[in-house]
């Protein structure tokens, strides 16, 4: 649909019914509008009528279905109902209908969100003045075509309308006189099918002929009117009635005002020589169909098909309205400007409505800025518009550029992502009278952009803070997948622990997820945000075989539209792998907390064997190497790079300034930050190397402890604890194996320990050879070095 | 699953303590005297959960035993603002009342003669937890309930909860001035073999070090028990703050326990805390300027411990953690530690890795301080050998002589003979044996010579 049937739909109506070219022009133009909403489905109806009235010619020629007919006619019955509306005349409202509408019979969001879309577009079209009409129009028709299958037609031509005005007050009619649409509901068509409709109409009876009869029966009333002749009269109206006529008229006048008058310059006199051109061929068409005319004449004895119709003028002469269209409004606009202003005002036309909507009106690619349309919503800031520089002009430096695409960029990330279009429109009122920019005073225009840009990365900035509650995402994050929440993950820990060294392919992601939502309940991440929480989730990474539950298992955090744009799947993935380094860091801390909880109340109860206790004792001292060793790291990581890039970072925000870019920038230094100091690779492996020795030493001392529980059962409590130096048999050679490959891990571990130390020490960031001197604070291993060589330290 | 910690407080000296401690954690977590959370007290990131319990009215409760042989001190708690506060269930009064007239072993057979009754208490608190962490006992060792009927609890916890932690807050008695418990020395050495051998962490709290603080770093002249005892609580309520306020790190006892604990038996702790100023203690002058290197530098000195020891030279830390409150920037405490490390202010055992360790807590909001940043130092050293030396050296001299032992063997234990004294002497001396073994690189093949 476009202007032209827009402008003459709606509150108009009834003027142009008393008219007969207005009467037309909404003949035909609806016939467009049915057309091209039906094509589909259209089956084309046969072309066997007889008898022709001003409407039948139409149908006749284009071969309309009966359903677009049948369509045809209600909307002209609307359009000609003098009945009051009953919605209040407000275009918000009726589009609040029409969206509540496409939501109920889609059952989905995207059609709804299209028309807002599309309802955005109209809004900015300053020609349209009768908007609330058009879409009230659209509304109604559209009643008709969700309910057309299970109701009778019939009643749609017995009452009212174009047809029978006179109908229009019987008794059932006002009673729906508020609502249009009731017509069609059972109450009013069952009714009226069994009661004359009213005294004055004629003997209709119409229960039970087919529409096309019906249709017949009313217009033989009509008088008819020689197509031929009508045809002849359209051809002059064309160069001087109707809009093709006023058009032309003004871009004539404008040219033979302009042609001859030094005054406009050569620039004016370009473009008003390329006008002339266009006339030229809108005469060519003019001649044409005066001669398709003269022939039609000739054979008006003969059928119609083949020769000229009103239908066939319309589709020929779209495309030279299309043009007089924009001419008309080039030359509106170029009355006043001459030379580079002349030549810039397409420009500034394009820039005005970036910068101030976020469209970009750009047919023929000329602007900097460039839109590709298949790339989805999803990635709109990423990837969806891009900047031409060969297109940018000189007078335009890059940091405006940058700032003016960024603009526009923002304006539809706000539209289309944040779903805000009211700010925008609001802030086109209120900048309405400034918004115009002027050629030549780029001072002026680099303030205005400024401003703009300003305001613009502010609101864009304020839409993800507040409503979109970016900073809380931000602090989610940390809080579960930097592990900051520790009694969450204490508790995740504890229950999820013991199962995760299982064999991966016997996880169960229901299982996880239970515990999940038990940790949330355990810990004070049940004050959480119910939003935050929701997006909370396991996931569990790909499955290799050999592979146990700590490789794959994954805390994981959902993130939508807009805030994916900067939570962008890559950087998800970087957050779950810091959070799977970590939470291995925390499963070695969490190990090695039960160990010496073993070892400890163990002592406590159980007297010392004698044989055992020099072994005991030195694996205490190592269990405290690693403990130490892991809280020294954690406290590293954590503290001295988490913290500290987590503080860069709220400082980079709290700024405010610059536009979702520099956030997105700032965010991924955050990320990288952490990242880089971690040190993954090289520092997991150590930590693994422990483990493995580590599950050595619990291996050999729950052996142990089983023995001794046992040797602690059988013997009278009393008697046993106050047997100080007692020396208890111990099983020699089981011993023996146990301590040495025991011995062997230390070794190993002590020896990679001390590479680590000393890659550390010479690393070039100081933040990591700082971690080597908290490891080594008591300079422990610097003398065991230097005492011992590179052999290992124990024996 | 919040790791509750049950807290068992006997005697005068651990109920005094304890009502200290309370009254701090309810302020701290913004709930009023009557155990209901304040209006004001919304800000949440706090764990209240550890220590106290909701009843069916929400009222918060702690998870506390009052235990005494005599009415005066828990009456006194009765009587006061907190009254409501306890579980009147969790409260255990002896029947006649007497008291354990100082004497250890009568406060050790009382206790052994209402046990049932009382691991009837434990049980009931122990089964209302989701994981039970394990239990704080808060008393002197002293006099005769706080240690006689602490050590019992000790012996039978072990049995009853073989593998939840036993923390104890034991106050020892201040050696440089005339008790009127004359008998203090055997009381403390044979709560100190149940100590070493019972309990897995015992913070050790000088009366003679919190007196010397009270007047030296306060200004206090002759401070009052209510004076000290607040000093206590604070000290409490600050190295409990990880369990309550949850972060990265350190979220349990054990996890702050162990890198402080290497071997079991060295496992009494002294504490340093600063800056002391009027808002914990009443009447104190001291105000100062507080950096996080400030913090840390102070909790090195001496004169802050709430232990009086005297360092021999080869004397060093096992382990340290400081436990710093407020705003402390993390870099600070970077350079604090390069600082603190050029300097050499902290001497380390010469058989493995040692270092401070920092956990950096959350301060309650509800708690106004005059400071930004204020630390607490956990730390196990060698020179605590110094405090167990004079005890033992008391205690040396009276048995010698045979001095007011009378009392004792009016009891089973000691009817026959005084073997129990001898043990648990013995007991000591092998604690401060293997302390000093940790001055020496060989401490590694500790134990290799015993047996």
């Amino acid at each position: 649909m476009n202007a032209a049937n827009n402008q003459t739909s709606g509150g108009n109506v009834k003027t142009f019914v008393a008219n007969e070219q207005g009467f037309e022009r909404i003949a035909r133009t609806l016939q467009l509008l049915v057309k091209h909403f039906l094509r589909a489905s259209s089956k084309p109806v046969s072309n066997d009528n007889k008898r022709k009235s001003l409407f039948d010619i139409e149908f006749a020629d284009t071969g309309l279905s009966t359903r677009e007919r049948q369509v045809h006619e209600y909307c002209i019955k609307i359009l000609g109902s003098r009945m009051t509306p009953s919605k209040v005349n407000d275009e918000i409202h009726v589009s609040d209908l029409i969206k509540k509408k496409l939501i109920r019979e889609n059952k989905s969001t995207i059609q709804a969100l299209r028309f807002t879309t599309l309802f955005a577009k109209l809004q900015s079209q300053s020609i349209l003045t009768q908007r609330w009409a058009i879409l009230y129009f659209l509304l109604s028709i559209s009643d008709y075509t969700t309910t057309r299958d299970t109701l009778p037609l019939d009643y749609v031509f017995s009452s009212g309308g174009l047809y029978e005005p006179t109908v229009k007050e019987t008794s059932e009619d006002s009673q729906n006189r508020f609502m249009p649409n009731i017509p069609f509901s059972s109450a009013a068509s069952g009714t009226k099918l069994k009661t004359p409709i009213s005294n004055e109409n004629p003997p209709v009876v119409v229960e039970n002929l087919p529409p096309d009869e019906i249709l017949r029966n009313q217009s033989t009333a009509k008088h008819e009117i020689s197509e031929a002749l009508l045809l002849r009269d359209i051809v002059f109206v064309f160069q001087g009635i109707d809009e093709m006529g006023l058009l032309y008229g003004k871009v004539d006048t404008f040219v033979k005002s302009k042609i001859n008058d030094s005054s406009i310059g050569l620039v004016g006199q370009a473009f008003c020589s390329a006008l002339q051109r266009e006339l030229t061929d809108y005469f060519r068409l003019m001649a044409i169909l005066e001669s398709q005319i003269t022939k039609k004449i000739e054979t008006e004895k003969g059928s119609s098909k083949g020769g000229l119709s009103l239908k066939r003028v319309l589709v020929w002469t779209q495309d030279s309205l299309a043009k007089l269209r924009i001419m008309s409004v080039l030359v509106n606009h170029c009355k006043e400007y001459r030379g580079g202003a002349l030549v810039s005002r397409p420009f500034y036309e394009m820039l005005t409505r970036w910068i101030y909507e976020g469209e970009l009106e750009d047919p023929f690619e000329e602007f900097f800025v460039k839109c590709d349309d298949d790339v989805e919503e999803e990635k709109l800031w990423q990837s969806k518009y891009s900047i031409r520089s060969d297109m940018q002009p000189t007078f335009i430096s890059t940091t405006l550029a940058k700032k003016i695409f960024s603009i526009g960029k923002s304006l539809n990330f706000i539209r289309y992502s944040c779903h805000d279009s009211d700010w925008i429109s609001t802030q086109n009122q209120e900048t309405g009278s400034e918004k115009l920019l002027k050629y030549g005073d780029i001072i002026a225009l680099e303030n205005s952009i400024d401003a703009t840009y300003t305001a613009t990365s502010k609101r864009l900035l304020n839409i993800l803070y507040s409503k979109y509650k970016l900073m809380e995402h931000l602090k989610a994050l940390k809080r579960y997948l930097i592990l900051g929440q520790g009694d969450f993950i204490q508790y995740l820990m504890g229950q999820l622990g013991p199962g995760l060294s299982n064999p991966a392919n016997t996880l169960h992601r229901h299982n996880l997820t239970g515990t999940l939502e038990a940790a949330i309940r355990a810990s004070n991440a049940q004050y959480d945000d119910p939003e935050i929480l929701r997006r909370l989730d396991v996931r569990l990474l790909e499955v290799s075989p050999g592979e146990c539950g700590w490789d794959v298992f994954s805390l994981d955090y959902h993130v939508d539209s807009p805030i994916n744009t900067i939570f962008t799947p890559q950087v998800m993935e970087e957050y779950l792998r810091l959070f799977n380094f970590l939470w291995r860091l925390k499963r070695v801390e969490y190990e090695l907390s039960d160990a010496w909880r073993r070892q400890t109340t163990g002592a406590r109860n159980l007297a010392e064997i004698g044989e055992l206790k020099k072994d005991i004792n030195s694996s205490r001292i190592v269990c405290n190497e690693m403990i130490h060793f892991v809280y020294q790291l954690q406290y590293y990581i954590l503290f001295e790079v988490i913290e500290c890039s987590w503080d860069e970072l709220v400082t980079d925000i709290e700024k405010k300034s610059g536009d979702l870019d520099s956030l997105i920038e700032a965010h991924n230094r955050y990320l990288n930050n952490i990242t880089t100091k971690k040190r993954v690779s090289t520092i997991i492996a150590y930590i693994l190397q422990y483990m493995i020795a580590l599950e050595e030493l619990y291996l050999f001392a729950a052996k142990e402890m089983i023995r001794r529980d046992k040797l602690y059962n059988e013997s009278d409590i009393y008697e046993f604890r106050y047997k100080r130096n007692n020396s208890i048999p111990v099983p020699d050679n089981e011993l023996k194996d146990a301590l040495k490959h025991l011995q062997q891990k230390l070794t190993d571990i002590s020896n990679e320990l001390m590479n680590f130390l000393t890659s550390l020490a010479h690393h070039r960031d100081t933040d990591l050879r700082f971690l080597s001197v908290r490891l080594d604070f008591n300079e422990f291993y610097h003398h065991a070095s230097e005492k011992e060589g590179n052999k290992g330290k124990r024996v | 699953m919040p790791r509750e910690l049950i807290t068992i407080q006997t005697g005068q000296c651990g109920n005094q303590i304890g009502m200290e401690f309370w009254g701090q954690l309810c302020a701290e977590h913004g709930i009023s005297q009557d155990g209901i959370l304040e209006d004001f007290a919304t800000e949440g990131g706090d764990r209240k959960d550890v220590f106290f319990y909701q009843a069916d009215d929400e009222h918060y409760i702690p998870r506390a035993l009052l235990l005494d042989l005599e009415p005066r001190v828990i009456n006194n708690i009765l009587a006061s603002k907190y009254a409501n506060l306890y579980n009147p269930e969790n409260i255990f009064l002896s029947k006649d009342g007497g008291g354990a007239g100082n004497i250890w072993a009568y406060g050790f057979s009382q206790a052994e003669k209402v046990c049932e009754d009382i691991f009837e208490m434990i049980d009931r608190e122990a089964d209302g937890s989701d994981s039970l962490e394990g239990f704080m006992l808060l008393h002197s060792i002293a006099g005769g309930t706080g240690s006689g009927m602490g050590s019992f609890l000790l012996e039978r916890l072990n049995e009853r909860y073989p593998k939840k932690l036993i923390q104890t807050y034991s106050v020892f008695p201040n050696n440089e001035e005339v008790s009127d418990v004359v008998v203090q020395p055997y009381n403390s050495i044979l709560t100190l073999k149940r100590l070493t051998e019972n309990a897995d962490c015992v913070i050790v709290l000088d009366n003679a070090a919190l007196t010397r603080i009270a007047s030296d770093r306060l200004h206090i002249q002759n401070p009052t028990f209510a004076q000290t005892n607040q000093l206590v609580s604070t000290v409490m309520s600050a190295s409990t703050t990880m369990l309550r306020y949850p972060g990265y790190m350190n979220n349990d006892l054990v996890g702050m326990i162990a890198s402080l604990i290497p071997t079991p038996k060295c496992h009494y702790l002294m504490t340093a805390y600063t800056p002391f100023t009027s808002d914990q203690v009443e009447k104190a002058k001291s105000v100062r300027k507080t950096t996080v290197l400030d913090v840390m530098r102070r909790l090195l000195q001496p004169k802050n411990k709430m232990v009086s020891t005297n360092p021999s030279k080869k004397s060093c830390y096992i382990s340290v953690l400081n436990i710093i409150q407020g705003e402390a920037d993390p870099t600070d405490v970077h350079k604090s530690l390069l600082r603190i490390r050029e300097r050499r202010l902290a001497q380390f055992i010469p058989w493995g890795p040692a270092s401070i360790q920092v956990a950096l807590t959350k301060k309650s909001p509800y708690v106004q301080t005059s400071h930004r940043v204020s630390g607490l130092m956990l730390a196990n050293h060698t020179s605590i050998t110094s405090l167990l030396k004079r005890t033992c050296d008391h205690y040396d001299r009276f048995r010698k002589r045979g001095a007011f032992l009378e009392q004792y063997k009016k009891e089973d234990m000691f009817a026959d003979s005084l073997e129990e004294f001898d043990i648990a002497r013995e007991s000591v001396q092998n604690l401060m044996k293997e302390y000093e073994a940790c001055e020496s690189p060989d401490y590694i093949n500790y134990g290799i010579n015993k047996s």
